[in-house]
């Protein structure tokens, strides 16, 4: 049980998962879009029609705030960050010299952290998924034991990751959403229950006092 | 001295980047932003917006210690495992934190932040009865309704009174609405 455990906590793709700003912050996303609704849904003093319309516009808002920032964010900042830090520190052109693109450095990145062995046979294995990794980079892989990690770049990537997250998130998606969310709501039938609530219920025990009068 | 700042943090963060970071820093994005855009919102009432921007703000607060919070009892957890190597305890404490994350995501924070922010809740939404509420005082209470002309009901008691003077003020006639104008 314990060792399950541990080779759990130790999993290396759970670790790639973790160390990823992008990863961690979509997986982040998720866990919201399923427990803010359900937390909505549990909720025993709201009427279904309320309960109904708040999860699902937390729902929508959450989706929303994932796509922009899938869509937006990630491609945007991710490369842009490493461009930027290309530029700025010239004194790291070693590191950042040796890859195009914020891309090619993460797949040089995860295959760094593997083992000698288990790196070979990926890069012969799946020839075709690391094309477009440049030759270069492949004889690092292939002939030394620990490759360099450059954590200089990636750090200049997770930190605009970071910035990306907090702008897409905190200021994109709400207007975003305000723009979405709305008719989403609307074609999926649901109304506003502050505007249903406005016209007054009719009260039947106010009617048998005679104390309702027909306006 | 900004260049070398940044420098630093991005090696920081390229040796090793905690989950946590990115959440509390969204947070308190969230934080100080959803709050200005809701005070923003120039359909809204400006009591209910107030309240809104407060239980908005308030949430997030909740968020960033928890966040913290839940992901450090998690590696402190993990860090009880015996039989793990440094190297591994380093990556199993770090995962932990990430999983700590998420748990609070899911469970902890909705949890935490429905009990801290329900008496805002409730003030928003009780608002507009209370706001009626003050309008009618209770020596203002008349002995007889008027229903029409010639019909005329006793109310049995104040709360009743008081149920019909929220609930039913917009199917009263104009003048009857008003409290004190027609008895």
């Amino acid at each position: 049980m314990v060792g399950a455990i541990a080779n759990f906590l130790t999993n290396p793709t759970l670790a790639n998962i973790a160390q990823s700003t992008t990863a961690a912050v979509s997986l982040e996303t998720s866990m919201k879009a399923v427990g803010r609704p359900s937390f909505i849904l549990a909720d025993k003093k709201l009427d279904k029609q309320t309960k109904n319309y708040a999860a699902t516009k937390e729902f929508l808002y959450q989706l929303t705030c994932l796509a922009v920032y899938m869509a937006l964010v990630i491609p945007v900042f991710k490369n842009g960050a490493f461009a930027l830090a290309k530029k700025c520190f010239k004194d790291e052109n070693a590191a950042f010299g040796l890859f195009r693109n914020a891309k090619e450095y993460l797949t040089y990145q995860k295959l760094a952290k593997m083992g000698k062995t288990d790196r070979i046979t990926e890069l012969d294995k799946h020839s075709k998924k690391y094309r477009k990794l440049s030759e270069n980079l492949k004889n690092i892989l292939k002939t030394e034991d620990k490759p360099e990690k450059h954590s200089i770049v990636k750090g200049a990537i997770e930190l605009g990751n970071i910035i990306g997250c907090v702008v897409g998130l905190a200021i994109v998606s709400p207007q975003v959403s305000h723009m979405v969310v709305h008719p989403a709501m609307k074609l999926l039938g649901f109304k506003d229950p502050k505007q249903n609530s406005q016209a007054p219920e009719y009260d039947k025990s106010l009617a048998e006092n005679n104390l309702i009068v027909d306006a | 001295m900004k260049a070398s700042f940044i420098k630093n943090l991005c090696e920081k963060l390229g040796e090793s980047n905690k989950a946590t970071y990115a959440v509390v820093a969204i947070a308190v994005a969230k934080g100080i932003f959803r709050p200005i855009f809701t005070m923003a919102d120039r359909h809204e009432e400006k009591e209910t917006k107030k309240y809104a921007a407060i239980r908005e703000g308030l949430t997030e607060v909740v968020a960033i210690p928890t966040y913290l919070g839940v992901g450090k009892l998690a590696e402190v957890i993990v860090g009880k495992l015996k039989g793990l190597s440094p190297e591994k305890m380093e990556v199993a404490k770090h995962n932990a934190n990430f999983i700590g994350v998420c748990v609070a995501a899911l469970f902890v924070i909705p949890a935490l932040a429905s009990i801290v922010t329900k008496p805002f809740s409730k003030k928003v939404q009780n608002k507009p009865v209370q706001e009626q509420k003050l309008d009618i005082k209770e020596h203002e209470v008349p002995d007889v309704i008027v229903i029409s002309d010639n019909v005329t009901k006793k109310p049995d008691d104040v709360k009743q009174y008081h149920q019909v003077a929220m609930k039913g003020y917009q199917l009263f006639k104009p003048e009857l609405a008003k409290v004190g104008a027609t008895w």
